[in-house]
């Protein structure tokens, strides 16, 4: 199949097609993406016993529509409430909430949906036009490129995405462990499996990630009994739609601050675990850095609010790109994304776009698709979107766990897999109450498998000498990226710590 | 170790529960090892590799909060004067309801489980209010789960009495 121009149009027509699956995941994302705590991860997740029904292309369009408008959904209560529905719209309520305090409350929705949606749209059109150059960066990736290209993601997870680097180490390669768990590929010897058949073919992904971020979630949940206190009930009641048009021109006046801080977010996506929480701060801290009024932000300042939201939604074009073109999950929803994939026997990496140019490019063009449609969906209706974290946990929890069992069941129809997504689940908990990253140990029992595979294939290739891990040029520099990933921020903290005690 | 009253609210960071991974990780890559030490080398290299780097980093962190110790700016503090309480949680009862749900869906099926598990999780969270209105939901929440999940997916979740009796209605 050739790409070109005319592939890409039909492509688009083709997507826009499937309008019937994308604005209700984008009506759904919205509501999920709006409840703290609730990621559009945990509801993929939730709803995997209905994406293993789809088709591939339809499962992956719903998946990336509810994905994108989650990201925009979580704004609503940072700025209506001071909650951010995700990590993600954590820098969102530094401007946003004092102008909603200020009774501009629906002037910082209209800022924060359009810059959203000019970020998402712009984002992803440079990911689309420029995936068959990326596309090619997976060739040049061999064995041993991939080992330290997997030793690096869970590295800057730890250095980047965790508050502490020791324990994201920690997180990291114990999930890397879990994932070595099952018979080895040669031999077939037991490893690791405490016993049970049902671990001799691997840890099973979909209990993992149902337990480590589902489960464990609903069990946090519950320590708060309720989402919103009275006076943020008060809030979300009283909010009115007056000044839409407003925040819509004011935004379109900023095009420019637009554009280069969803870049920043599209460069920090692009890094596997790096994230939107990160994408948004350092964005909005380096739209106060060059702005000629930096004494403005944090009192309602209207770059102040655009920064973090178009970063964030610059992430998500980014996030994809590992996984489409090196078949390594860039956050907790591609790795998800990655499952529903091998699931359905759909190659990720390189493979991708030769076998299935049209699901590869697809899911970008998804992503622009779901965005340009939000533009038209998500003005009239996100206003009651808030009201859905006034549900309380009551009711919440519940569905939480039953839902993600039965989800953990479905693929391989073994009672083992709920056991093992509720014993995940207690891990994901401890891990969380104690600060460590769960989507490390997530990501790490992704890679376990595929470590040792490109381990095994790099040794054999070199008669088992272990000094081939550093007989690449491009791989050691990659080394050397990874050892400066590691060092850095530990010097930074020193250097910091010196100046704070002069 | 700083002597501390565990009566005496204290600042200082308690580093009992941040070791309760590392400790697991430990125990966990031990066994691993042990599981694969006369196994052929090519069982080994994940055990070997990722392990040794792993027991490397929880040394690291034990050193880090051993350091911490001595220094005093961290206390290690284990207390059970909570436990009854924790155990009297509802978070404790919402965990062992699901423990519950998991032992007992395989005996009496999906259906019945779920509306059961549905009703005692909301009541317990609820303090035991509107338990009738509550019992209404948690049935209607598990028959809207048993027509998606069974009958429109058709995925082989335990079956009990309240599916053999649907299956013969529907």
């Amino acid at each position: 199949m050739d790409v070109n121009l005319a592939f890409f149009i039909d492509l688009f027509f083709h997507i826009m097609g499937m309008w019937w699956v994308i604005v209700p995941s984008i009506l759904l994302g919205l509501i999920v993406g709006a409840i703290p705590g609730f990621s559009a991860a945990n509801t993929i997740i939730i709803l995997l016993p209905f994406t293993f029904m789809m088709e591939v292309e339809v499962g992956l369009v719903f998946m990336i529509a509810l994905y994108c408008s989650s990201r925009l959904g979580a704004g609503i209560p940072a700025i209506l409430v001071n909650i951010p529905g995700t990590a993600g719209a954590a820098a969102t309520p530094l401007d946003g909430y004092p102008m909603a305090k200020k009774g501009l409350g629906q002037r910082a929705l209209s800022i924060s949906f359009v810059s959203s949606i000019i970020g998402g749209v712009l984002t992803t059109a440079i990911a689309l036009v420029t995936m068959p150059w990326l596309a090619r960066v997976g060739f040049y990736m061999h064995s041993v490129e991939m080992i330290v290209v997997m030793l690096f993601g869970i590295s800057l997870i730890a250095s980047v995405a965790a508050k502490d680097m020791i324990k994201g180490l920690i997180a990291g390669f114990f999930g890397l462990m879990i994932g070595s768990i099952g018979a080895d590929h040669v031999y077939a010897t037991p490893r690791g499996t405490m016993g049970f058949l049902e671990l001799y073919d691997g840890v099973p992904l979909i209990p993992a990630l149902v337990g480590l971020f589902a489960i464990s979630e609903a069990f946090l949940v519950i320590e708060s009994g309720s989402l919103l206190s009275k006076s943020n009930v008060q809030n979300v009641d009283n909010a009115s739609w007056k000044e839409t048009i407003k925040g819509v021109r004011i935004t379109l006046k900023r095009w420019y601050h637009v554009t280069w801080t969803s870049m920043i977010g599209l460069i920090i996506g692009v890094i596997p675990g790096a994230g939107a929480a990160i994408a948004s701060f350092v964005a909005y801290q380096q739209s106060r850095t060059f702005s000629k009024t930096p004494d403005a932000y944090g009192t309602g300042h209207y770059e102040g609010l655009i920064a973090p939201e178009a970063a964030n939604n610059g992430v998500t074009a980014g996030t994809l790109i590992p996984l489409m073109v090196l078949g390594i999950p860039g956050g907790a929803t591609a790795a998800i994304m990655m499952v529903v994939m091998q699931y359905q026997g759909v190659p990720t990496g390189p493979r991708l776009f030769v076998e299935r140019p049209e699901l590869g490019y697809g899911v970008f063009m998804a992503m622009l698709v779901t965005y340009l449609l939000m533009a038209f969906t998500i003005l009239p209706m996100s206003r009651y979107m808030s009201r859905v974290t006034m549900v309380s946990t009551t009711y919440m929890s519940p569905i939480i766990i039953a839902f993600t069992l039965v989800g953990s069941f479905v693929p391989r129809e073994y009672m083992f897999d709920m056991y093992l997504a509720f014993a995940f689940g207690i891990v994901g908990y401890i891990a969380r109450k104690t600060g460590y990253h769960v989507a490390a140990i997530l990501i790490g029992v992704i890679l376990g498998p595929l470590l040792e595979q490109y381990m095994l294939r790099a040794l054999k290739m070199s008669d088992g000498d272990p000094m081939v891990l550093f007989s690449s040029s491009l791989g050691n520099i990659l080394w050397a990226a990874l050892v400066i990933t590691l060092i850095l921020p530990a010097f930074f903290k020193r250097r910091r710590h010196s100046k704070t005690v002069e | 170790m700083t002597e501390q009253d565990p009566s005496t609210p204290s600042s200082k960071k308690n580093i009992a529960g941040e070791l309760i991974i590392p400790v697991g990780a430990l125990a966990f890559t031990i066994y691993y090892i042990f599981t694969v030490i006369e196994s052929p080398w090519t069982a080994q290299v994940n055990a070997f590799m990722v392990g040794s780097i792993l027991l490397a980093v929880i040394g690291i962190f034990l050193i880090s909060r051993i350091v911490m110790l001595v220094q005093g700016s961290a206390q290690f503090h284990v207390t059970f004067d909570r436990l009854p309480d924790a155990i009297k949680s509802r978070q404790s009862g919402f965990i062992g309801l699901t423990i519950l749900y998991l032992i007992v869906i395989e005996s009496i099926g999906f259906t019945l489980t779920t509306a059961l598990f549905f009703w005692g999780s909301m009541l317990l969270l609820d303090y035991g209010k509107a338990p009738l209105a509550k019992l209404a939901l948690a049935v209607f929440m598990a028959l809207v789960a048993y027509g998606i999940f069974i009958l429109g997916f058709e995925t082989r979740l335990p079956k009990g009495a309240i599916e053999t009796f649907l299956a013969g209605a529907f």
